[in-house]
């Protein structure tokens, strides 16, 4: 008792001294807080437990610093969640608990204007590097490969997103590579020769076609000037034994990737012919049938055939390959395509294309107005606003200077526009004025919100006209401009990318599944189960649905080779396709999304606490805290115990103090997918290795820290569909993150609400949140 | 005395050297190309070897009957046919010629009915049908298998005989009762762990012999090539064949054909293979808790191999089932291995080659392999040596 008067006393203390001009305050604090905190919370969150890593007694009452008032929201919200006290503790009065909460949210937001005049003047987010993929491809018609190996540095993510700001930092590195990348797009965008398209044809000698087993190559396609190429291949494309198709790809010699590529199925007889636009860079590039079943053993492959007639005349000696099934009628083991000719063509520049240099670049004249004015032309698109004339001069005498040095006038121009590549003020969204403090962006910078928010790149003229004339902060144009960009085809990088970083869908693949445990994993396999999520966010945006599908579906977006992983019988046919549900599929909505399943695995076995923690995070729009230090791992299955789950072995775990108070509330998230294997597969045992006796039976049930219990996956799924409100929280959260381009805090909270309110009377449609959030006063706020 | 020992010669019925009548009743058995012919369905032959492809594993046996003016008769050795000789397992190539040997032989399977090539117009008539063997050993071997062996009733060193007895179980097949055979100084007389001399053979002795053709050319007369006076010498004989066999096999890989082949998605699979009958030691090299991995490389029914160094893959034993009273050619062991990769030679009869980790690595000489399909093809029929 002691101690506990002595750490209020302290805490007493603490925020006397920090808010001694506040007296109503620290009346407030002895008569709500104090009492409360003795009474139900410093018994654990004192020095000695810190039960979560969470000391009250120490806990600052400067609410004018973010951080201190995140804390709080932080108290907040496990009091208003009723996960705190916990469960068993002894509990409060609905009285203590509003008075409480209403005094947190209070001196939130009394100090929320103190805390945004600590913010500085201006903020820079730089570009993630598709963005800046993006905007050299808006800006010059360039494609730039921001992946190849040596081109731009790779993000660092918080929680899947790639363009928060306080996270993309900028290193000698980026600077230098920046540079590299505005030379060689300028060389490309402005050639000393304008390179011309050709064609290009080869074909197998009739009546022989080229086979193509997975993972093999033909063709060869080599590319000088780096552009877009038509890519056009007449082929029969058979399907193995077991239904799966052949998948035609661009393969990269030198890089050993697929560049693009399409599944395809045509009978022996009827041959079709595939066309594939694709961005290649310098280099050679051959066909490949990117099914799964490579073939890499070059002995065998000597034995095997790779010319063929018909597949029914094919002898292969017994030391080659195994092609086809030992049935009366043999049907393929793989994947086949027989190639008859492949044409490629390019590099092809549209008009629209060509039309974004144009203007640009000086002709060959050393005439400085000319100059100057393209300058200023290109300055203004590559910034995002009018540049000043200070700026405007500071680049033409780069052009004056290498022109002086005797250049000629395009690599003058070149040199002066790598200049303004390699300027902060292309590669930083900046936001605010140094001189001139402001609460909320001015109309270039909105047009920037609005267009990399929309189509992660940057705003196309008549975004620029709008923000130009003053007009687009008023709610009319913003929304037709809003309503312009979502018609436009840039919206699919939206539709691409949210979904991405939002549901973290980066991390699948990143620890490989083991391939003796599941040799049914494969590469395109893994990229059809993040096709398949994506896709459903698509869907439910091009139809405008409501979020709520994203929770519980009675349809998905499955290709052939998912519906086989699904075991979801549905016609064989290339491409994905929206596939109505059964409730013994035992799909529907993102949670059980393969690519969702499998990214919270670890490649052997499914992980409880990482789905829990993912459904917090993406669905709950809560991070739970990092587990301690030194947490012992989970231990295989001793040879003479019975095979326990590995929820059996988690609830174990979580019998110890240390562990139980989070994984009480983190475990119920995940255990609802333990009828999910490591790879998303439904099943009903789980396998485990080691321990005597069968697989045990999975348990699906859960009890969530708010006493509502669930039975299996679907009826989890209802409990979020009934706390769609907290969901639509959680979306606006993440919709925000990803627009704002930065961690939403407790200063927010109130404008999230606002837009979930919103959004709430459409049912939470898709494009009505988008619209709710973009026409929201968060929107406009620095 | 010439004479005398014709009569004691036409006393004993040799026909059963010539047919069996186990055979007879059921010489129109063809067996399944995928199955162990039962040796109670075959036929009986035995004469001098004469003719051997070692590398096919066939060749030609000079009929006890017939010596005189009939043609030999040629023979293939179907994939799980055994051999022995001196009591151990053995190849073709380890029988000299002019070795008498014993085997069971049934009509040509399915398909098969063209490896052995028709003999000329006129020898037709003497074509005996049953030309492929299911098994195929020496005296030694034949007899102590079914444990008859010889006791010595008289030697006769002057005039070159010796008398013997049949002594221990009898067999059905062969010689069965008392006989007479010839022996001269190019006998070899082993005797514990060395070769002896014709002094050291005392009547009363239990011994083994291996026959060949006597020098008179008499029908069903017999020289003796080799006798094994003790248990010693007889042991010696058969753990250095036994020795030579274990080094071929562990050269060439131990053999085996497929029963059953599970294909995966992705061009992997699961194989059923059955091992062929070969010593017990090979057989436990193959044990999982050996072998992190297996390679099982393509066959012909010869089971001659490609470059089985190379044309292999690598599987996983999955199980392995012991099978019980399993028939002659069977080792009795049935293994499920995995693969990732299959080869077109994986399939349901045909025969495989199968390496445990721990054998050396060796190049079978080019003239065993086969190196292309016309080669393949070439060596699915036997070439006459006339």
């Amino acid at each position: 008792m002691k101690t506990t008067t002595l750490l209020i006393g302290t805490l007493l203390f603490s925020l006397l001294q920090t808010e001694s001009a506040d007296a109503e305050e620290s009346t407030g604090f002895r008569v709500t807080v104090q009492p409360f905190f003795a009474k139900y919370c410093t018994r654990c969150h004192d020095a000695k437990k810190q039960e979560g890593e969470f000391r009250l007694d120490t806990l600052a009452g400067d609410f004018s610093d973010s951080m201190v008032a995140q804390r709080w929201g932080e108290v907040l919200f496990r009091v208003n969640a009723g996960e705190m006290p916990p469960k068993g503790e002894r509990q409060p009065s609905f009285a203590e608990l509003g008075e409480l909460a209403d005094w947190i949210s209070r001196r939130i937001e009394e100090r929320r204007a103190a805390r945004m005049a600590r913010r500085g003047p201006v903020s820079h987010y730089r570009l993630s590097r598709d963005e800046y993929a993006n905007v050299i491809y808006d800006l010059l018609g360039v494609h730039f490969d921001v992946r190849m190996p040596g081109a731009l540095n790779v993000d660092p993510r918080w929680l899947g997103f790639d363009r928060i700001g306080s996270v993309l930092s900028l290193s000698p590195s980026h600077v230098n590579r920046y540079l590299a990348a505005a030379e060689t797009v300028l060389e490309q965008a402005f050639p000393v020769k304008p390179s011309q398209s050709s064609k290009q044809r080869q074909a197998a000698e009739a009546p022989h076609r080229w086979l193509l087993l997975p993972g093999w190559h033909r063709g060869n396609i080599n590319i000088q000037t780096p552009g877009l190429y038509r890519i056009r291949v007449q082929l029969s494309a058979v399907p193995s034994f077991k239904g799966r198709l052949p998948r035609l790809s661009v393969w990269n010699n030198s890089l050993k990737r697929a560049e693009a590529g399409r599944d395809v199925i045509s009978s022996e007889d009827e041959p079709t012919v595939v066309e594939i636009e694709a961005f290649l860079p310098r280099g050679g590039f051959r066909l490949t049938n990117e099914a799964p079943g490579k073939l890499d053993d070059g002995h065998t492959l000597g034995s095997t055939p790779n010319l063929v007639t018909r597949l029914a005349d094919v002898h292969v000696v017994p030391k080659g390959y195994k092609l086809f099934t030992d049935e009366a009628v043999p049907r393929p083991v793989f994947p086949m395509m027989l190639v008859d000719w492949i044409e490629y063509e390019g590099p092809l520049l549209s008009a629209a294309d060509q039309e974004k240099r144009s203007g640009l670049l000086p002709a060959q004249t050393e005439d400085v107005t000319v100059a100057r004015d393209c300058l200023a032309r290109f300055m203004a698109r590559a910034w995002r606003r009018p540049p000043s004339t200070a700026e405007v001069d500071r680049y033409l005498r780069v052009f004056e200077s290498e022109v002086a040095a005797d250049e000629n006038v395009r690599s003058a121009s070149l040199s002066a526009m790598a200049g303004v590549m390699t300027s902060k003020n292309f590669y930083y969204l900046v936001e605010g004025t140094p001189s001139q403090p402001r609460e909320r962006v001015n109309d270039w910078e909105l047009a920037s919100r609005l267009s990399f928010f929309l189509w992660s790149s940057l705003p196309d003229k008549a975004l620029f006209d709008a923000a130009r004339k003053g007009e687009l902060r008023t709610p009319r144009v913003l929304k037709a401009q809003l309503a312009r960009l979502l018609a436009d085809r840039k919206a699919r990088r939206f539709v691409e990318a949210f979904p991405r970083q939002w549901l973290q869908l980066h991390r699948v693949g990143m620890f490989p599944p083991d391939r003796e445990l599941y040799p049914d994993y494969d590469k395109w396999l893994e990229q059809s189960m993040i096709r398949e999520t994506v896709d459903v966010f698509g869907e439910v945006f091009a139809q405008n649905l409501s979020i709520c599908e994203f929770l519980s579906s009675d349809w998905t977006v499955l290709n052939s080779r998912l519906a086989m992983h699904y075991d979801i019988d549905i016609p064989v046919q290339a491409g994905f396709r929206r596939v109505q549900l059964a409730p013994d599929d035992h799909r529907g909505g993102v949670l059980t999304h393969a690519s969702v399943l499998s990214l919270t695995s670890d490649g052997t076995r499914q992980r409880p606490v990482h789905r829990g923690v993912w459904v917090s995070e993406a669905i709950f729009g809560h991070t739970p805290p990092p587990p301690p230090p030194n947490v012992e791992p989970l231990e295989p299955t001793p040879s003479d115990k019975p095979k326990a789950t590995i929820r059996d072995q988690l609830e174990t775990h979580a019998t110890q103090a240390t562990c139980a108070s989070c994984h009480r509330k983190i475990d119920p998230l995940g255990f609802a997918f333990d009828n999910y294997d490591a790879i998303g597969r439904w099943r009903t045992t789980e396998k485990v290795f080691g321990g005597q006796g069968d697989d045990p039976a999975v348990k699906a049930n859960g009890l969530l820290s708010d006493g509502r219990g669930y039975s299996g996956p679907e009826e989890f799924k209802q409990i979020l569909v009934a706390d769609l409100d907290r969901f639509a929280e959680a979306f606006v959260k993440q919709l925000a993150t990803f627009a704002l381009r930065r961690v939403m805090t407790i200063d927010d909270h109130a404008q999230i609400k606002d837009i979930v309110a919103a959004s709430k009377p459409s049912g939470y449609r898709l494009r009505t949140v988008v619209e709710s959030l973009v026409l929201s006063d968060l929107f406009q706020i620095r | 005395m010439k004479v005398v020992v014709r009569s004691v010669v036409l006393i004993f019925t040799l026909s059963t050297l010539v047919t069996l009548s186990s055979a007879q009743e059921s010489a129109d058995y063809v067996p399944a190309a995928d199955q162990f012919a039962p040796i109670a369905k075959a036929r009986y032959l035995s004469g001098e070897l004469v003719y051997i492809d070692p590398v096919n594993r066939r060749g030609a046996i000079r009929m006890h009957d017939n010596y005189w003016s009939g043609p030999a008769h040629y023979f293939a050795l179907l994939p799980y046919a055994t051999v022995r000789y001196n009591g151990a397992y053995a190849e073709l190539r380890d029988l000299p010629l002019g070795t008498v040997v014993h085997g069971y032989f049934t009509v040509p399977p399915k398909g098969e009915e063209n490896t052995i090539p028709p003999l000329p117009d006129e020898h037709k008539k003497a074509a005996i049908p049953h030309n492929h063997g299911i098994c195929l050993e020496d005296d030694f071997s034949f007899y102590q298998r079914q444990g008859q062996s010889w006791e010595i009733v008289s030697i006769d060193i002057d005039k070159e005989k010796i008398n013997v007895e049949p002594a221990g179980e009898k067999t059905k097949d062969g010689i069965n009762t008392p006989y007479t055979f010839d022996i001269d100084t190019r006998t070899r007389i082993w005797k514990d762990r060395r070769l002896s001399d014709l002094g050291d053979i005392e009547t009363g002795t239990t011994v083994q012999l291996n026959l060949t053709w006597a020098q008179g050319w008499g029908q069903k007369e017999f020289r003796v090539g080799d006798i094994w006076l003790d248990d010693i010498s007889r042991k010696f004989a058969t753990e250095m064949q036994r020795r030579r066999h274990l080094r071929y096999e562990r050269q060439r890989w131990t053999p085996g054909w497929i029963d059953d082949v599970e294909l995966f998605d992705f061009g992997g699979g699961i194989v059923t293979l059955t091992l062929f009958e070969v010593d017990r030691e090979l057989i436990a090299d193959l044990r999982r808790d050996k072998n992190e991995r297996i390679a099982v490389a393509v066959a012909e029914k010869t089971r001659r191999t490609w470059i089985h160094r190379a044309d292999r893959k690598f599987a996983k034993l999955v199980e392995w089932k012991d099978i019980k009273d399993s028939p002659l050619g069977s080792s009795g062991v049935q293994l499920r291995v995995k693969f990732t990769e299959l080869l077109a030679g994986y399939k349901r009869g045909r025969c495989v080659r199968v390496k445990a980790e721990n054998w050396k690595w060796v190049s079978v000489p080019p003239e065993e392999r086969i190196t292309s399909r016309a080669e393949q093809e070439q060596s699915a029929r036997m070439v006459l040596p006339f």
